[in-house]
């Protein structure tokens, strides 16, 4: 059973906490990406796992065994570098074969291997090279099959796509995923960016300043943040977060009322303290409509940006600013005196002061948004 | 499995034994010498008598009394500013020109410039004992061609200095020009670039900019200077003048081997070698201070 | 720093004159090794000479033991290359891969090494050697050499340059750091290495002060020795042969420099003192 058990991990360097009290089960055979900004402590935890950097407190269990003070040489983990780590003086094939040290085999199953696992990364005819004379796409790939080719039961991932060119990452993506479904390692991806979490990722576990701020699938991270930092951090523009006061069923947002089902009535009444609380939908979910309705509020349109597929229309909400994303079916210019929507279904509510996600009525799916209900 | 705190011993076990070999030659040849040349000022031996006779701070004071010591810290004073004038501040000049303002031939300069660093000052010194002869060597020649004398620099105090510090200089010029030049390298173009757009005067840009910002090699710089060219300068004193004439090109280094191998006055020798160790830890410590931590760090 | 081109002319032709005063001297002493007395008397400022002889050289082979003197110096500056390398390299490894603070303190008393001038070391050096028995020996000579501060910290620079991911990545395999440091450091660190072991092979070739210290009979001198002694008993009437003694002298680490220049130059330049 290869599964990770982090229990109140910390790290201190000096008396900066840069990891803080983190709790984190990765279930055996996993793909699981730490998600979060630079300075968040994932690349941290990652190490940690690895042994190259010590535990302050806290325990960590690979396979049900306490690896807190096992040399990393001997924790059975294969990781790849964010630079990748290839030894400039030797050839594409002593790179990978270099990752079959441990095993100590006879040279030609080492021979054998190693051409396999060129053939499976597409390096065919590159065995001879150096790395300097490697395009990035081919280096990484090497430093994937270095890491790839010892079939450890732990495989850590460093950022391994940042040094990428944008096109190539999709096709890296991919490969990740196939050398994952090789061996079934429990898989630690860590990443900045949202859109590898999202599509590589089995589960995705988002770290702030040191501290776990939810672990979920991709797919309830992004309809089912657990506090306002996970739901402007993933989603592209990200999500409107607003002040606003309920009033017996209706929100008011700067001055505007609007009326909320009864449903979301009966939850906000029951988790929330006062009249205040923090909004948020999502750019997709808001419909803008040239003309007023039942249930809709004035927006003026301050900057429409051109996605391509669709458009990102910046309004004035009161004194608040928003953005919803609508399709490329009409032409919107600045000025546009248009009126927004807040279809129930989208919206988010969170503490004022907590900032954490207050729930969804069951109406609405309750703790998962269902596949019918989403955009 | 091995356990982490049994490794982190067996590391540092290593990282030590790694330093081992250094640390017994070091001990032997440097550290204890240390111990008993302060040992040894105290005492007035001849280095061949069974008997030492202590004698305690006596030696120092004859140093202090001695009619040459006047003289010697002056000769050492003067082979500093020489050394200081045709090694560091030329070195530095010429190292922000190869690396600001011309952009061919760099490598043929830097390898000419450096091409002296790699001979022996013996070599050094016949070479130049030959280039400067006031008889028959060629620039007394080309000194006849404009009619002057070619002075005799080996009876003649100063001139004696200057002659051994170009010899030592000659030799110190290139390895300080390289090291400078890779200092002033790291300073990115863009800064004196802004600051050419402003007209600044390439002097100002000399002082203000490209100084400040290399700095910490630039002191290293200064400071391996010093103590390197009055120790290499031994090597043209005792081929060419043996210290002479009359003392006229005597520094502090020369002065103890003087001492202990000319006149046998192990004690003084010793005393004067501390002395020497004194001012060079002064530039010890301003190395530390200013080069280990880097003075000056770019925003 | 854009100047016209008469500036840029102007600042060739004062590199130019550098480089001249730099290696005109050296250039001037090979061709006169090649001259007669007369020739060089009668012509100082006259660079080729009138007839090439060898007469000089022949002369030299004649007054000195030279092949031996070769020798010597090749076994002294080969034993003192070798062990100030593998001292460095060893030492290097650790100031840099498994530092802790006692090492950091003896880092720092390394580097005080540097600034111990040889007025210090001198005469207990000399005590402690003629004690040993070593006095005009080659070995005598040797020993207070085999270690050098300057090398340590030319290498430990280097090594500090080398990506910590691809040690970690090593260690992630179980490579023991001996290995590490062969299989993975020198390697990558290869130019750096040769061209410190090629300044510590120069630098001992033309050492002086100390082998004038050590060894007595003529049959155990180093060039640097037999070429001063020259200067002293000869005087300046065989200026021929004191030139070609010279050219001898510097032959071969001219010849080193000229094949290694770019590595040597390299080394003291990414030695990297920041700043």
């Amino acid at each position: 059973m290869n599964d990770i058990r982090l229990e109140h991990i910390t790290k201190k360097y000096g008396g900066n906490e840069v990891v803080s009290d983190l709790t984190l089960p990765i279930r055996p055979g996993e793909r699981m990406i730490l998600l979060g900004p630079s300075g968040c402590g994932k690349s941290t935890t990652l190490r940690m796992i690895s042994g190259l950097t010590e535990i302050t407190s806290g325990d960590l269990y690979m396979g049900g065994v306490r690896m807190n003070d096992v040399g990393c040489g001997d924790r059975n983990v294969a990781m790849v570098f964010q630079n990748y780590a290839l030894f400039p003086h030797m050839t594409v094939y002593q790179n990978i074969a270099f990752g079959l040290r441990t095993l100590k085999l006879p040279k030609a199953e080492v021979k054998k291997r190693v051409l396999a696992m060129i053939e499976t990364l597409e390096l065919s005819g590159l065995e001879k090279r150096l790395p300097r004379e490697l395009s990035g796409g081919q280096r990484q790939r090497v430093a994937l099959a270095r890491a790839a080719i010892k079939n450890a039961p732990y495989f850590l991932l460093d950022e391994p796509l940042s040094n990428l060119d944008v096109q190539l990452r999709a096709h890296a993506r991919k490969e990740l995923v196939r050398i994952h479904e090789l061996n079934r390692s429990t898989f630690l991806y860590v990443t900045h960016d949202q859109i590898e979490a999202m599509t590589i990722g089995q589960r995705v576990a988002i770290l702030n300043k040191g501290k776990l701020q939810m672990v979920d699938t991709p797919h309830n991270i992004y309809y089912r943040p657990a506090n306002v930092f996970c739901a402007r951090f993933i989603g592209t523009p990200p999500m409107n977060v607003f002040p606003a006061e309920l009033e017996e069923s209706a929100l008011v947002v700067a001055g505007h009322r609007i009326r909320l089902s009864p449903a979301w009535g009966r939850r906000l009444a029951s988790s929330l303290k006062g009249p205040r609380v923090t909004a948020g939908i999502r750019p997709e979910e808001i419909i803008l409509r040239p003309s007023e309705r039942e249930n809709t509020v004035p927006a003026t349109v301050k900057y429409v940006e051109n996605y391509g597929n669709s458009l990102g229309v910046y309004f004035e909400l009161g004194g608040l600013e928003m953005v919803a994303t609508v399709g490329q079916n009409r032409p919107l210019s600045q000025g546009d005196a248009l009126f927004a929507e807040f279809p129930d279904a989208g919206l988010s509510f969170f503490d004022p002061e907590t900032e954490k996600n207050v729930g969804y009525p069951e109406e609405y799916g309750g703790e998962n948004k269902p596949l019918h209900l989403a955009k | 499995m091995r356990r982490i705190s049994g490794r982190k011993k067996r590391e540092k076990l290593l990282a030590f034994v790694l330093l081992l070999p250094v640390l017994i030659v070091f001990s032997v040849f440097m550290f204890w010498p240390l111990i008993q040349t302060v040992w040894l000022s105290l005492y007035d031996w001849n280095m061949v008598s069974p008997e030492k006779h202590f004698v305690g701070f006596a030696n120092y004071t004859a140093i202090f009394q001695d009619g040459s010591f006047v003289q010697i810290l002056k000769n050492t004073g003067l082979y500093v500013l020489l050394f200081l004038a045709i090694d560091f501040a030329v070195p530095y000049l010429v190292s922000c020109i190869l690396a600001f303002a011309v952009k061919k031939m760099t490598a043929f300069y830097k390898s000419a410039l450096f091409l002296p660093s790699l001979l022996s000052l013996v070599t050094a010194a016949l070479i130049f004992s030959w280039l400067f002869n006031p008889i028959a060597g060629p620039l007394s020649k080309l000194f006849a061609l404009f009619g002057q004398r070619f002075p005799n620099w080996a009876q003649t105090n100063g001139l004696v200095i200057v002659v051994l510090s170009i010899i030592t200089s000659w030799k110190l010029f290139g390895y300080n020009l390289i090291v400078l030049l890779a200092g002033v390298s790291s300073i990115p173009l863009e800064l004196i670039e802004t600051a050419r757009l402003e007209k600044t005067p390439p002097l100002e840009v000399f002082f203000r900019i490209i100084l400040p910002l290399s700095s910490s090699t630039g002191i290293y710089t200064l400071i391996i200077t010093i103590v390197w060219g009055l120790q290499w300068v031994f090597t043209p004193i005792n081929i060419l003048t043996a210290g002479g004439p009359d003392k006229g090109s005597l520094n502090i280094i020369y002065e103890v081997y003087d001492q202990a191998f000319t006149f046998f006055n192990t004690g003084k020798a010793s005393a004067w070698g501390l002395v020497t160790l004194l001012l060079f830890s002064a530039l010890l410590f301003l190395e530390f201070r200013y080069v280990e931590k880097g003075i000056y760090y770019e925003n | 720093m854009k100047t016209d081109k008469i500036g840029r002319a102007a600042i060739h032709l004062l590199l130019l004159c550098l480089s001249a005063c730099m290696v005109l001297p050296v250039v001037f002493t090979v061709f006169s090794s090649f001259k007669s007395v007369n020739d060089i008397m009668t012509n100082p400022l006259r660079l080729l000479p009138e007839r090439f002889i060898l007469d000089n050289y022949r002369t030299i082979l004649d007054r000195v033991p030279f092949g031996v003197i070769i020798l010597n110096t090749v076994a002294i500056a080969l034993t003192v290359m070798g062990f100030k390398l593998v001292t460095s390299c060893l030492a290097a490894y650790s100031f840099v891969f498994l530092r802790n603070r006692f090492s950091d303190a003896l880092y720092f008393l390394f580097i005080c090494t540097m600034f111990i001038p040889l007025s210090v070391t001198m005469i207990p050096n000399y005590i402690t050697i003629s004690k040993m028995g070593l006095l005009d020996r080659l070995m005598g000579v040797a020993l207070p050499q085999l270690c050098d501060a300057m090398g340590i910290f030319l290498l430990r620079q280097h090594f500090r340059g080398i990506p910590e991911s691809l040690i970690e990545a090593a260690k992630l395999e179980k490579t023991p750091h001996l290995t590490i440091l062969f299989k993975i450091v020198l390697p990558v660190a290869k130019p750096a290495v040769i061209a410190t072991g090629i300044i510590f092979f120069v630098n001992s070739w033309n050492e002086y002060v100390w082998p004038k210290l050590v060894l007595r009979t003529e049959g155990n001198y180093t060039l640097p020795l037999a070429a001063q002694a020259f200067i002293g008993a000869e005087g300046s009437a065989d200026l021929n042969i004191t030139m070609a003694m010279a050219t001898a002298t510097l032959a071969i680490p001219l010849v080193l420099f000229l094949i290694f220049q770019k590595f040597i130059i390299g080394t003291f330049a990414s030695s990297g003192i920041k700043g």
